[in-house]
């Protein structure tokens, strides 16, 4: 009797074991036919007219309510620096030769580390923008040092940047120069203590984006479609992290946190990383967070354009994850760094 | 996602965009000044979209660009998809937009909202403009209870307009959202409504109370800080105006 009953156990052991085989096969490239993404919004969006009475129910609470207000709110009031953003990290990739940037570099990266990372004012984007750009310049020759110093301060310090910091914090330009000077600071640093102590296998050939066969046009509307799709993801993500931080934490708590001057730097800092805010509409989230201290924001917005989940992903991605594992916790160090330390100096 | 996916997420996102602020919709969730960017940037993504699905469209494929947009996508495979997941993401502020319109903040967030307010100034507060009685927003009047010891405020008849929030222990609040940018950073301005003519109201009602200044409130000072109080001569229920927030 018990080998009978073992039998079909055994069985279905190498069955289960063929079933991950044929998954894999199944999402392979080579196979051509699967559900298209087109369709897939089509049904999606069929369903959700269908369920529309459903959907709508959910969103009878109060909190539920709230939730949502916030969450468009921060996506609808992010929405038009982003487009901005992409339209002009758009026309750069599109009309500004990318020969131009490595031309202009002093070839001792003890100089050329500073250059770059000033020159990441002149190159407005949101951070998704200038990893893609950093690795390009890598593989124009420019050292990686002051790719790396551009890749970190092009988001922080750019004029639309600075322009959404100015207007999120009324009445307080110190906030402003405090943003550009830490932001400078730590990519300018990240960039010398790159140079003076990574190894050159730490980095993986980036793989570049190509438009050559393109003309400037089609490169200036395919790179914005492509970057507002990315872009706009992820600052979904951070309207949902940010609604739901709003709705859930109770204000007892962030303000036990926000009451401690160190607990509120760190934790800030934390909050950057994961709530993965787009630059362009970071300075929004840190005016709403108004029981911090103007350096534990600081350090927010320090930190938030370098370091954060989305970062980290699309720099694993192009650089390898030897790279970011490295990289990352550097930045995060020396970014809460220079934020405690001009903080302490402007604000 | 393939590319005419993401054309019209594209024109999905731009359209929405364009219908909250083509109205008053917009209004819930940023402040007015953004009426115009808003607008531009809908139509950019609209236009975006649909430039972008006629260039790539089947017809148009066989031609070089799609050639280099293949050879695109293969070098870059991995960031491709991973970028393209993420852009889904977007159909939710769409069929937030489209399908809910979530209400501007109201008595919950506000009684939430516990941070002690600091007005712009703290000094130089100028007579109220004539009027009897006079209209007056909800965080200047407490601005100059709290902060000009109510100096300006002696002998004048005002009107507020709000929406009602309770107090714990009884009584309500005439209340207003302040925003600064948009309704990620409310804050809520509050004025205690006392007298007989108070009456009762459901939270969330919106009203128009016309009173005189009463002094300050200071039974939940440690929590919440002074809140001025407007001794009602009468109250009224006002249909909620089309600009919900201060700002």
């Amino acid at each position: 009797m018990a080998a009978v009953t073992a039998e079909p156990h055994l069985n279905a052991q190498p069955e289960a074991a063929v079933q991950p085989e044929a998954v894999v096969r199944a999402a392979s490239p080579g196979d051509r036919p699967r559900v298209g993404s087109t369709a897939l919004l089509a049904g999606l969006l069929v369903l959700v007219l269908l369920g529309q009475r459903f959907l709508v129910g959910l969103f009878g609470s109060a909190a539920v309510q709230t939730w949502a207000t916030v969450f468009v709110a921060v996506c609808v009031q992010a929405l038009p620096f982003l487009v901005l953003g992409v339209l002009i990290s758009g026309a750069i990739a599109a009309f500004v030769p990318p020969a131009f940037f490595a031309r202009v570099l002093p070839s001792s990266p003890l100089a050329a580390v500073p250059v770059a990372g000033a020159a990441g004012a002149i190159l407005p984007g949101c951070e998704c923008g200038s990893v893609p750009v950093a690795g390009g310049l890598m593989a124009r020759g420019v050292p990686p040092p002051a790719a790396l110093a551009f890749l970190l301060s092009a988001p922080a310090i750019n004029p639309v940047v600075l322009v959404a910091t100015a207007v999120a914090f009324p009445g307080r330009p110190a906030m402003v120069a405090a943003r550009f000077v830490a932001s400078l600071a730590t990519a300018v640093l990240v960039g010398w203590i790159w140079a003076r102590f990574a190894k050159a296998d730490w980095i993986s050939r980036p793989r570049r984006a190509d438009t050559s066969g393109m003309d400037r046009w089609e490169a200036f509307r395919a790179t914005m479609a492509h970057d507002f799709l990315q872009a706009g993801g992820f600052l979904v993500v951070g309207g949902l992290t940010a609604a739901t931080l709003n709705v859930v934490v109770p204000q007892g708590i962030l303000s036990v946190v926000a009451g401690h001057q160190w607990l509120a730097i760190g934790g800030l800092s934390l909050l950057a990383v994961l709530l993965a805010i787009c630059s362009e509409a970071d300075a929004f989230v840190a005016a709403s967070l108004s029981q911090f201290s103007l350096t534990a924001r600081l350090a927010f917005l320090t930190v938030g354009p370098m370091v954060d989940v989305k970062l980290i992903s699309l720099q694993a991605g192009t650089f390898g994850r030897r790279f970011v594992l490295r990289f990352a916790p550097l930045t995060f160090v020396v970014a809460v760094g220079a934020a405690v330390l001009v903080g302490a100096w402007l604000l | 996602m393939n590319r005419d996916t993401g054309n019209v997420l594209l024109v999905l996102v731009g359209g929405a965009v364009l219908r909250i602020a083509a109205g008053d919709t917009y209004l819930r969730y940023v402040r007015a000044g953004l009426r115009v960017p808003l607008l531009l940037a809908g139509a950019i993504l609209v236009v975006l979209g649909l430039v972008s699905l006629w260039r790539e469209s089947p017809g148009r494929r066989s031609g070089p660009p799609p050639a280099a947009a293949g050879s695109h996508e293969h070098s870059h495979g991995h960031e491709h998809s991973h970028g393209s997941a993420v852009a889904w993401l977007l159909l939710l502020p769409v069929f937030a937009i489209f399908l809910v319109a979530p209400p501007a903040l109201g008595s919950y967030a506000a009684d939430r909202s516990t941070a002690a307010r600091v007005p712009a100034t703290t000094s130089d507060y100028p007579p109220l403009p004539p009027g009897d009685p006079v209209p007056v927003r909800l965080d200047e009047f407490e601005a100059r209870a709290v902060w000009d010891q109510g100096r300006t405020l002696s002998d004048r008849r005002v009107t507020l307009v709000g929406f009602v929030s309770n107090k714990p222990g009884g009584g309500y609040y005439v209340t207003r959202i302040v925003i600064t940018c948009c309704a990620a950073d409310a804050t809520a301005v509050r004025i205690l409504v006392t007298g007989p003519a108070a009456g009762h109201f459901d939270k969330d009602t919106w009203i128009e109370v016309e009173g005189s200044y009463g002094g300050l409130d200071q039974s939940r000072a440690h929590e919440i800080g002074p809140v001025a109080e407007l001794q009602a001569d009468s109250v009224r229920r006002i249909s909620p105006p089309a600009e919900q927030y201060e700002t």
